[in-house]
């Protein structure tokens, strides 16, 4: 009879005894404790386990990005005794590792990454559940993304592919010398996609039916607005690409021909497909970045955030928006009606994207900002993701983007918001909820040289590529015209410091694991739910149901929980005469 | 645990079934199970609406060799045949989930039996009577199609292996959607016969027969678009 | 686990529809006498080559709107679900549209690219040419030319040369 339900403890009395501890504690000797997180279902730690789990791909990925970078730090070049100088790896090895820094970077880190990783260890925390509304597919969906990221790392070690991560065809079916590999790798972003499809499904369902008692569809944290959004878009793209992949495997192992067309299939028809996901999944990066924003700056400019209303519905806005903008990537590629469609639809993201940011800025106005390693990560996310943005728009514009299609200047475009926005937002997370996730503090001024490497590296690395796209040098070749040499070479030099900034973090999270100070339950002053809760939190998250007293950014009401007044001193009333304006 | 009814030696299951730690009640539970089931088949119509995407491109591209293509190559009585299949395994299907609400337990089981069972025809109907032929005269997609051994007045299309294409394609991942669901259809037979649904506790057989129903609606559209127009 | 549990009014069984017998038959009826019709419309009465495809468009989207309905509970059920069926559903429409307004406008605002990218529309004598050389191509290679993909690429790609070089 308990088959159906593996956490039950038979009965509703379970305060007392082994449910206080901490989610961490082991459970036991090594192999307990083990076998325990292996079929855990507990949400958090399947989000410590997919943060591990994504923190490694991205230090491939990473591997990758810098081998690239290294290539490119002097053109190949035959010189006058007809020797190949310059050149670091085969041309066609270099082809695979920006293939692969892009199917790691896309599919295994960036899209599980904020979403599963900080969507399933905070999601219910914030919204007061004891759990997702699935649990066991909750664990389901790490399985699958262990087997999708699996079977992607054996095509890796089968020699790679080198179709570029959007897998093109006919190039991608008849074109590469890779077929095992390309089947291999599209399988696994089949799987992937299952993973994806249903950590978003999970969410939807716990935000619509797990809210604590009181708390309405505005009294949620904006970061769980934002992964509602997500998970929206998870659940309504990913199965495009599902069939896109699948379509692309089956074409690859028995030549259909549905997008090939030496056999009367279409290969533009596969471009629509692919970006019909592919799009929408660049707010899958993005909007959990933006959630992530909004409880950076509200917490560490203890202030209530402005236009709350305007961010929760910019989230839902860029995620319908997303559905109809994906012609933007074919501009070369289709017919002129449809990109004056696209062209004109997308203009249409900015204006929720900039809501949010405006919003943001309004709220750091006369607000006592704090500067310590997640607030500086907030206001670096919007020097950059602004950047990334604003470029957006030139390349959303037919005349611009024919000029500067497949450019680096589309190549540092969306870095600056994938890198510079859901990267730098999701480090900026990560230090702003650590202290609960672990129970240790970080060391703060490390956190602030590795965010001052970062930032500085990341856009030595990319802003130069904007001037280099400009000026014509094609993204994805493997060497350039010797006039480019200066700007390649202080692109690899940023990516180094980014390197560095990257393993001043790694090293300060293992530091702090190891003999960090432990953490106040609420070392921020955060008003939302998963801060009233132990850190790093019991079992079943809360000691008693939590009940909503107060909005999740009443900064100018309440004294945070765990928190003493001294600290965080509400303002004195306005006086009659400031409420004139 | 205790039992609810002092008469009763052992309360069946689903009388007493409580749900999940973390939901409130039963209810709830019940609730945000079939949520995530039509979300789930929302991903199902959209992971079809790729097919009926490329079918509609194909199609315009080739207007006329598809029709031709579909007349040659499809038996419109098989596909009639089917389609009348699993509308009646959705209608019993329905009626199972009536039964469990009513907690008639000898009706639930033959009714998932039933459907069971039309889901095995619609496949043996399908392999024996359409793929194991169309394997043998070699009218298989894309680079596999064989031009020669075409008898009598047909000449076939460069066309017709994307018709075939799409139509090999289109029902082989609808067939697997079938497959999964006799397997799910068994398994709820083989709980309805340890008495596990109940007016109480009906969840997998509401959430099965909802995916069950979406299978039929696929095959709704697939049918005429390929066998007949 | 008490008793008091199972007469909380939120857990009435009663709370959720039941659909009578006779519903569910009348809609299984209805299905069958439809799919009969869409048969008879499609494969007897000659609308056209559109005339028929929306026709039997329009009797699958009846059927199916009768499915969701009753067979899938969605008359009698929480308004969400219908809204996430909706939602999906105008997302196909999106997804189907937009292709289609690209695929279908090629060469409609840049006639200089028509021939180029336009759908391959082959001529009878190159269907024929293709055919036999496939044919004599199979009776070469003893039977097993069907599992040979190149050969078929090779033609295609062939007619597809000519049809670009015709363009210029």
């Amino acid at each position: 009879m308990s088959t159906t339900n593996a956490t039950s403890t038979g009965n509703d009395s379970h305060g007392d005894g082994h449910h206080d501890v901490s989610y961490l504690h082991p459970k036991g000797p090594l192999w307990v404790t083990l076998w325990d997180w292996a079929t855990t279902i507990d949400h958090k730690k399947i989000g410590v386990m997919y943060m591990f789990a994504t923190t490694f791909m991205f230090f491939l990925g990473g591997v990758f990005a810098l081998a690239v970078r290294a290539e490119l730090f002097m053109p190949t070049q035959v010189n006058e005794a007809g020797e190949i100088v310059g050149q670091l790896f085969a041309n066609n090895i270099y082809n695979r590792m920006f293939t692969l820094h892009g199917v790691v970077m896309v599919f295994l880190f960036i899209i599980p990454a904020i979403p599963a990783a900080f969507g399933n260890f905070l999601l219910p925390l914030m919204l007061g559940a004891k759990d997702v509304a699935f649990p066991r597919l909750n664990l389901l969906s790490w399985y699958v993304y262990l087997l999708g990221a699996g079977v992607a790392i054996i095509a890796l070690l089968g020699g790679g592919i080198d179709t570029g991560w959007t897998f093109y065809t006919p190039y991608s079916i008849t074109g590469t010398e890779m077929h095992r590999q390309v089947f291999l790798m599209t399988m696994g972003a089949f799987i992937l996609g299952f993973s994806s499809i249903f950590t978003g499904l999970n969410f939807v369902v716990t935000v619509h039916k797990l809210r604590a008692p009181g708390m309405g569809w505005f009294d949620m944290p904006l970061f769980v607005w934002a992964i509602y959004a997500t998970s929206l878009i998870q659940v309504l793209a990913t199965p495009v690409l599902g069939i896109t992949v699948l379509l692309l495997a089956i074409e690859q192992a028995f030549h259909v021909g549905i997008f090939d067309p030496a056999l009367g299939g279409d290969p533009v028809l596969f471009m629509h497909f692919f970006w019909f996901y592919s799009h929408p999944a660049v707010y899958i990066m993005i909007l959990p970045g933006m959630g992530i924003m909004s409880e950076l700056i509200a917490v560490h400019a203890r202030k209530r955030i402005f236009g709350y209303k305007a961010i929760a519905f910019s989230s839902l806005g860029i995620a319908a928006v997303s559905f109809i903008v994906w012609g933007h990537h074919l501009f070369t590629a289709q017919t002129a009606m449809a990109n004056a469609i696209f062209s004109a639809l997308t203009f249409f993201v900015a204006i929720p994207s900039a809501i949010k940011v405006f919003n943001w800025v309004a709220t750091l106005y006369k607000s006592g900002i704090v500067f310590n390693t997640p607030m500086l990560y907030a206001l670096g996310f919007m020097f950059t993701f602004t950047i990334g943005g604003v470029t957006g728009l030139f390349l959303a514009t037919i005349a611009t983007d024919i000029n500067l299609h497949d450019t680096y200047f589309v190549v540092a475009h969306f870095h600056y918001v994938m890198m510079g926005g859901a990267g730098i937002a999701l480090f900026g997370g990560m230090h702003h909820w650590w202290p609960k996730m672990f129970g240790k503090m970080y060391n703060e001024k490390a956190g602030i040289a590795g965010f001052i490497f970062v930032f500085i590296g990341f856009n030595t690395t990319f802003f130069i590529q904007f001037l280099m796209g400009s000026q014509g040098m094609p993204r994805r070749y493997a060497t350039y015209v010797p006039e480019f040499t200066i700007y390649h070479q202080i692109s690899t030099v940023g990516s180094w410091l980014l390197l560095i900034g990257f393993l001043i973090h790694l090293f300060n999270f293992i530091a702090s694991l190891r003999n960090g100070k432990p953490a106040p339950r609420n070392p921020w002053g955060g008003l939302t739910l998963e801060w009233t809760t132990d850190a790093p939190p019991i079992e079943h998250n809360f000691h008693h149901e939590p009940v909503i007293h107060h909005g999740p950014y009443d900064f100018e009401d309440v004294v945070p929980p765990f928190c003493d007044e001294k600290d965080y001193p509400l303002p004195a009333p306005l006086k009659p005469s400031d409420k004139k304006h | 645990m205790t039992t609810a009814s002092p008469t009763s030696s052992k309360p069946l299951y689903h009388e007493t079934y409580k749900h999940q730690e973390h939901w409130r009640n039963n209810e709830d539970e019940f609730e945000g199970a079939k949520l995530g089931v039509w979300l789930f088949l929302t991903t199902e119509i959209l992971l079809f609406s790729g097919m009926f995407c490329g079918y509609a491109i194909l199609r315009f591209f080739y207007l006329d060799d598809f029709t031709a293509a579909s007349s040659h190559y499809l038996n419109w009585k098989i596909g009639a045949l089917n389609t009348g299949v699993l509308l009646i395994s959705s209608f019993t299907v329905a009626m199972s989930v009536r039964a469990s609400q009513l907690n008639k337990q000898g009706q639930l089981m033959i009714n998932l039996l039933i459907s069971a069972i039309c889901g095995v025809i619609f496949l043996v109907v399908k392999l024996g009577w359409e793929y194991g032929p169309k394997i043998e005269k070699g009218e298989l997609p894309g680079a596999m199609f064989a031009y020669g051994g075409h008898a009598g007045e047909y000449i076939p299309s460069t066309s017709d292996p994307v018709f075939l294409s799409i139509y090999w394609v289109a029902t082989a991942i609808h067939g697997f959607h079938v497959l999964i669901g006799v397997v799910l259809l068994l398994w709820l037979a083989w709980r309805a016969g340890k008495k596990h649904f109940g007016p109480k506790h009906y969840t997998a057989v509401e959430n099965v027969g909802l995916y069950w129903h979406l299978v039929d609606l696929v095959w709704i559209f697939l049918f005429p678009l390929l066998y007949l127009v | 686990m008490n008793a008091t549990a199972h007469t909380q009014p939120h857990e009435d069984p009663t709370h959720h529809h039941i659909a009578s017998f006779r519903s569910l038959f009348v809609i299984l009826v209805i299905l069958l006498i439809m799919t009969a019709l869409t048969v008879y419309t499609a494969k007897f009465v000659d609308l056209g080559e559109m005339g028929n495809l929306i026709l039997a468009m329009f009797i699958a989207c009846f059927k199916a709107i009768l499915v969701c309905a009753i067979f899938m509970h969605l008359l009698h059920d929480k308004f969400l679900n219908t809204v996430a069926l909706a939602v999906c559903l105008v997302l196909v429409v999106t997804f189907i549209g937009f292709t289609m307004i690209d695929m279908a406008s090629r060469g409609a605002l840049d006639p200089t690219r028509e021939h180029f990218i336009a759908p391959p529309s082959m001529s009878e004598a190159n269907i024929n040419a293709a055919i036999e050389k496939r044919d004599a191509e199979h009776a070469a290679e003893g039977g097993h030319a069907a599992d040979d993909d190149h050969g078929a690429d090779a033609e295609h790609t062939e007619d597809d040369g000519h049809a670009a070089d015709d363009g210029h």
